[in-house]
């Protein structure tokens, strides 16, 4: 008998392909860069952390499963039939939470939940033209990494659901992929957060290249933002979630969330906003990374185009900064210097980073600029204007067969 | 040509886009001026009842 077998994550490395092997250990390697990335606040700690240690869990804790079956005691995505589904349910520890929040889309509803009850919606209400299209210009790489990545051979599902990652949105890239292409899933997710980190890291780059230090440091008038009451962000709320769900049924799930935790802050439900903020937010935040990590074996990354998407996912994030920098300099020129162009680049929906970088360059440009309120309208919209692009790939895709057949010439 | 094709796609959603988004300000804009005008006009019926009308005592 072989010693080793007794230690069978170690014995595993030397009964697979070499390419496995050094694939498991690499994902150890960067679980734990993951891991110090977040501890650092370099990436989204709250995400990057759980992911890090399930990452080096799953790979690490490689087993035989029966004689011949190489496998893990967390989770297996790809079960399909019913009855194996019961018994792995019963031995894969974190199957339950997979089947029963992942597969139904329920884990990036009930962030988008936790989102809504901190999300102050006035900023947007206060000027809702100008954060709305301003938002639009910043969904450019959502929408227009498609034909990229069609280009590329992926399939429309697929292209749409990486081109959500210009959306900066993490629950939507996740609702996305898991409707049109959960194939991709763990790919796509794990880059969609590994990304945020882009804005902190090169938003800041590409402003500095592309926009004057004089423009950057635009003042902008507060005493211009109305005063928004309670009655009317409800009656908002009310009138905009039967309008969207009436027109996206397809992404009625993420708009009836987002707009109850948003509706339960405004009513001042106590009880319903500490728990939809603290506990279901943490909770679903938790369980989605540490989730994620468990679903980045060797076999997936190797089966999927994984460096394709990769270099779609930053070029979707540039593209969306680019864009909502070209809104910002246009709403600059048309007001005759009167808006800040830095509060386009807050459109790209990634709450409330976006608007932090907007605002900490314009300071560093202007000591007395102040734009973090107007910032903040753009953002909020970018998280409905995501939603919203999100719903017309997956009505498109998934309603209308024919407008996918005159796309692919099939 | 699918390439063509695809960007087409991506310009009617970029359209649609735009088009909502405004539905969607317009939406905003009329449920601020209504939420303003109904308010004012319960001030303006306040400042119209003769002083201490409604007190009890």
């Amino acid at each position: 008998m072989n010693i080793l077998e007794l230690f069978q994550g170690v014995y595993t490395l030397f009964q697979v392909e070499p390419v496995i092997a050094i694939t498991r250990i690499l994902l150890i390697l960067v679980g734990a860069a993951f891991i110090y990335l977040g501890y650092k606040g370099i990436f989204e700690a709250l995400v990057m952390i759980p992911m890090g240690i399930a990452m080096i869990g799953v790979n690490a804790g490689t087993m035989y499963m029966d004689a011949t079956t190489i496998g893990n005691l967390y989770v297996d995505p790809l079960i399909t039939d019913k009855d194996t589904l019961m018994t792995v349910m019963q031995i894969k520890f974190l199957q339950p939470i997979y089947n029963f929040t992942f597969s139904n889309g329920l884990i990036p509803c009930m962030i988008f939940m936790g989102i809504g009850a901190i999300t102050e919606i006035n900023f947007m209400m206060a000027k809702p033209s100008l954060s709305l299209i301003l938002a639009v210009c910043a969904e450019f790489g959502t929408i227009f990494t498609f034909p990229i990545a069609m280009a590329w051979g992926f399939s429309p599902a697929d292209a749409a659901s990486i081109s959500i990652v210009g959306g900066a949105d993490g629950p939507m890239v996740l609702f996305t992929s898991l409707v049109l292409s959960p194939k991709l899933l763990v790919p796509i997710a794990v880059i969609a957060y590994m990304y945020l980190a882009l804005v902190y890291i090169a938003y800041p780059y590409i402003v500095k290249w592309l926009i004057p230090k004089k423009i950057q440091g635009t003042p902008m008038d507060l005493s211009t933002i109305p005063n928004i009451s309670r009655t009317e962000k409800i009656a908002f709320v009310i009138v905009a979630t039967a309008v969207l769900c009436l027109l996206f049924p397809v992404a009625s799930p993420l708009f009836a969330s987002f707009f109850v935790g948003v509706v339960i802050k405004e009513a001042d439900v106590k009880g319903h906003l500490e728990f939809l903020s603290g506990a279901l937010l943490y909770g679903a935040t938790f369980f989605l990374g540490f989730v994620l990590g468990a679903l980045l074996t060797a076999d997936t990354i190797l089966s999927g185009e994984v460096w394709k998407l990769l270099v779609l996912g930053c070029i979707s994030l540039l593209l969306s900064g680019l864009g909502g920098l070209a809104g910002g300099m246009i709403a600059y020129k048309l007001s005759k210097g009167k808006i800040n162009p830095l509060i386009g680049l807050a459109g790209v929906s990634c709450v409330p980073s976006t608007a932090k970088v907007a605002q900490k360059l314009a300071f560093k440009a202007n000591k007395k600029t102040m734009i973090l309120p107007f910032a903040m309208g753009t953002n909020v919209a970018g998280v409905i204007t995501t939603a919203i692009v999100a719903g017309l790939f997956i009505s498109a895709i998934t309603k209308y067969p024919a407008v996918i057949n005159w796309i692919t010439g099939g | 040509m699918e390439f063509l094709r695809a960007c087409l796609f991506a310009l009617g959603i970029f359209v649609s886009l735009m088009i909502i988004s405004l539905l969607v300000a317009g939406m905003m804009m009329i449920i601020y001026r209504a939420v303003h005008k109904s308010e004012k006009k319960a001030i303006t019926n306040i400042e119209a009842q003769p002083t201490g009308a409604g007190k009890l005592g």
